[in-house]
């Protein structure tokens, strides 16, 4: 019984240990394995399925009343296999979901497909990018959409300044504004546009602090 | 230079000018990070800052050696800078000890005195203390430095090799009687003091021609006069001034850019200052009822008329912060424990009813029964209790608590709460709160102070970190939990030292089980430490004057240093300092045993020591504390004669 959709879960088990920015090589193999083991299900299904006909061709031959409940041995297998198959897909929608998320998330984030990632990409995935791609240029472009660069910025900025905190000890950088000093756990006050790469490398984060708790005079 | 809270908004305006002026923009900030009212202070400035668009470094900081390594790349600068200082720099020439140049201008906002006044120059604009008119300490006190004044001593000291040694007499005559200056230089403490330069032989030849005996009689009389002048100054004023929060919430209503949040942190390092004893009830009620006037100000009309139209019927959570005057218990945390736990481990009740015995447990069943409150209902937590025995305990607390020798003076008192949403936080639940988590050590970590700093900072932004606020009531629950238990043993197994009539009383808290508890290093812990043994052991004497100064020694930490903090005996009324006494004798102790600190604390009363530094500081300072006992009384003795 553990044998049942145990190349589903190998195949997210592998996907999973590649971390949340790089996609695991696309292993063909192993999803057509599933392919066939949905089919082999879906046969034995089907087998079951004509057997019954089978018998109830006979009984009304016969002239005796066709038997309308299933015996619970073969209800159950049925169930059974149903459900594999139902697992199998639900386990292989999630492995290409995940895979496209990823493919997106990196159009967001390095505005480019790395050669490394796209060497780990099925057909289909390079296809479903370059059009996404295509999609979101589109979007940002002045002709037909808003005519901004949306992927400037990991989060929506909502100030010219953004406060951020070290989380690792940088030394000193050189900003527009003069120097600053990025150490653990230092707060610094510097424009959106500079705090960003830092955002991207992981050396600071930002804080998000309310500003005032509103004025609440009318 | 002092400058006084009606020059604020020129100060802020320096500051502006110095970085929109200077190629490097940036102000640095150094934040205490030790007490919530670093904490507020820091965050109302920074909120001034961010509206201002001014960029700047926050970097919490719990020495002087930190703040002086990270003023290291400053030293060589040549643009302006602005340095601010919060809650640090008062007490000590922060310029000296950072080597910075004229440049950078220093801003301190702290509320540690005696101010050193050497800060007191007026035409020093490069070095700013602020400090407010109604301060306990206030410009007035401060002693006018004259940088002149060494010079003269040393022209007088060196006219002739004779006149020399009478003045050396008589220099050390002042100094055995309390000179200032003198005095300090010859305990050769810690570093930023003055030193005296010595005078050598060539110099002596090249000092003017020696004035006449009258003369050299007066200023001899004057010098003496001003080194008294001084050395009263330093022994008496060891204590607190105003919040800085306080101070910065009146730069925030000048600017125009008061505001609920910028109250609430005002609020919140006022009552600190309060339930750590460092102001007097009278003074906090002073200041409290200027920030309830502006409660009133910043009241939402329109959403109270919303919010008692629906009441009757719902509950509707608040969507807007709001912050109102509240008469509250001061029963720590009692809406995060059960009525029972709360009585227990708040500090003022578990000193007197001593509840880390069965007999005080007893007594506190006692109290529940007399104000009809069953004790299954006292052992609920207070957030599911029924209305009613919230207003029973109001009702009744205050008719039996004296029956079971608690005041109820010390039960309640004045202060504010923050609604939001469904929560209702009260201003003490919230110094607790910060308390905890920038308590919270973690000594596998490097910098944990700076993660807690920043960790309270969050928590003040309720409208988006409610959790944090949760996470720090729990940390502080755990806290004075561990507090009540560990002195109820201290106290139990005879570790508290110092009898009945003891100058005061002391405690090592290495010698007992409180030495694997982490929490125990921090200097705020500690002081909670030594106000709770303050007060428990004098209510195991009857007498009326049992009450003793404590001290406190606390375990090591994770780089061997020991925190001595010191507290004061009694509550002094009025608006005047709460005098610690300890701050010239712990000098003149480690000057003694030529103790060098390591890492010197922004208080005079806590000292960092090596772990083996401890004990023999802690029998020197016997003798120390004695000598000064002496020499009071022979002055009483003097003055009423």
């Amino acid at each position: 019984m553990s044998e049942l959709g145990r190349r589903a879960r190998e195949l997210l088990k592998e996907l999973k240990s590649y971390g949340p920015g790089t996609l695991s090589p696309y292993n063909e193999e192993l999803v057509r394995l599933i392919f066939s083991e949905i089919d082999e299900h879906n046969a034995q299904t089907e087998a079951i399925v004509s057997e019954l006909r089978r018998k109830q061709a006979e009984a009304e031959a016969e002239g005796a009343t066709p038997q309308q409940e299933v015996d619970e041995m073969t209800a159950t297998t049925m169930c059974l296999h149903y459900e594999c198959i139902k697992r199998n897909k639900r386990l292989l929608l999630i492995y290409m979901n995940e895979r496209m998320q990823r493919l997106k998330e990196m159009r967001w984030t390095l505005r480019a497909l790395p050669e490394a990632q796209k060497a780990r990409c099925c057909q289909s995935e390079i296809q479903f990018y370059n059009e996404y791609s295509r999609a979101l240029q589109t979007y940002m472009s002045k002709s037909e959409g808003v005519g901004m660069d949306l992927t400037l910025d990991t989060r929506p900025p909502k100030d010219t300044f953004v406060n951020v905190r070290g989380l690792k000890d940088a030394g000193e950088v050189i900003l527009s504004y003069g120097r600053a000093t990025v150490l653990v756990g230092t707060t610094i006050s510097l424009p959106a546009e500079e705090a960003e790469p830092l955002l991207r490398d992981g050396t600071v984060e930002l804080v998000d602090w309310d500003d005032g708790f509103g004025r609440n005079c009318s | 230079m002092i400058v006084e809270a009606q020059y604020l908004l020129q100060v802020y305006g320096a500051i502006k000018n110095d970085c929109r002026g200077s190629e490097d923009q940036a102000v640095m900030c150094f934040a205490a990070c030790t007490d919530a009212d670093s904490v507020c202070a820091s965050q109302q400035l920074l909120n001034l800052f961010n509206r201002e668009g001014i960029y700047f470094t926050l970097i919490p900081v719990d020495s002087y050696e930190e703040v002086k390594a990270h003023c290291e790349p400053l030293v060589q600068a040549e643009e302006v800078k602005t340095v601010v200082l919060i809650n640090c720099g008062a007490t000590d020439d922060v310029r000296s000890l950072c080597e910075l140049p004229d440049n950078v201008r220093i801003v301190i906002i702290d509320h540690h005195r005696p101010v050193w006044h050497g800060h007191n120059v007026e035409d020093d604009t490069n070095t700013l203390v602020l400090v407010d008119e109604d301060d306990p300490v206030p410009k007035a006190s401060v002693p006018v430095y004259d940088p002149n004044e060494q010079e003269e001593d040393e022209e007088e000291s060196g006219s002739e090799a004779s006149e020399a040694e009478e003045d050396e007499e008589e220099d050390e005559e002042a100094g055995a009687s309390g000179g200032g200056d003198e005095d300090e230089d010859d305990l050769g403490v810690g570093p930023g003091r003055k030193r005296r330069r010595r005078s050598t032989g060539a110099e002596q030849e090249e000092r003017p021609a020696k004035r006449s005996p009258e003369a050299r009689a007066q200023a001899r009389a004057e010098r003496r006069k001003r080194a008294e002048l001084i050395d009263a100054y330093y022994s008496d004023c060891n204590g607190y001034g105003k919040p800085s929060s306080l101070l910065l919430f009146s730069l925030c209503n000048t600017a125009q850019h008061d505001d609920n949040f910028h109250l609430w942190c005002a609020i919140v390092g006022l009552t600190e200052q309060l339930l750590f004893h460092q102001i007097s009830k009278q003074q906090y009620n002073t200041w409290r009822e200027g920030l309830e006037q502006k409660t009133h100000v910043q009241a939402d009309p329109q959403e109270e008329l919303e919010n008692e139209a629906a009441n009757g019927l719902l509950n509707i959570p608040r969507q807007k912060v709001h912050v109102e005057p509240y008469d509250d218990l001061r029963l720590t945390l009692l809406r995060y424990w059960t009525i029972e736990e709360s009585l227990r481990y708040t500090g003022y009740v578990a000193a007197r009813l001593q509840t880390w015995r069965q007999k005080g447990l007893d007594n506190l069943r006692s109290l529940l029964t007399y104000m009809c409150i069953p004790l299954k209902h006292a052992t609920t937590a207070y957030k599911g209790l029924r209305e009613v025995y919230n207003s029973q305990l109001r009702t009744q607390l205050p008719r039996f608590a004296p029956q079971h020798m608690l005041a109820w003076d010390s039960l309640h008192l004045s202060s504010f709460r923050l609604l939001y949403k469904h929560e209702e936080i009260s201003a003490s639940d919230m110094v607790f709160a910060l308390l905890g988590l920038l308590t919270d050590a973690k000594p596998k970590e490097k910098h944990w102070h700076r993660t807690a700093f920043n960790d309270a900072s969050n928590a003040l932004h309720v409208q988006r970190n409610l959790n944090t606020v949760e996470k720090g009531i729990d940390l502080a629950k755990r806290m004075c939990s561990d507090v009540v238990h560990e002195c109820g043993l201290m106290i139990t197994s005879g570790k508290v030292k110092g009898g009945r009539n003891a100058d005061y009383r002391w405690v090592n808290v290495a010698e007992s089980n409180g030495l694997a508890n982490p929490r125990f290093t921090h200097p705020a812990v500690l002081k909670y430490m030594a106000l709770f043994l303050r007060d428990a052991t004098s209510h195991r004497y009857s007498s009326n004057d049992a009450r003793r100064p404590m001290v406190v020694a606390g375990p090591p930490d994770e780089d061997g240093m020991c925190c001595v903090v010191a507290v004061h005996a009694k509550h002094i009324s009025g608006n005047k300092l709460q005098k610690n006494p300890f701050a010239r004798p712990f000098i003149e102790t480690a000057s003694a045993l030529h103790i060098f600190q390591q890492k010197s604390a922004f208080e005079n009363t806590t000292f960092h020591l090596r772990k083996e530094e401890v004990g023999p500081f802690l029998d020197r300072l016997q003798h120390v504390v004695r000598e000064y006992t002496e020499e009071a009384k022979r002055l009483e003795q003097e003055a009423a004669a």
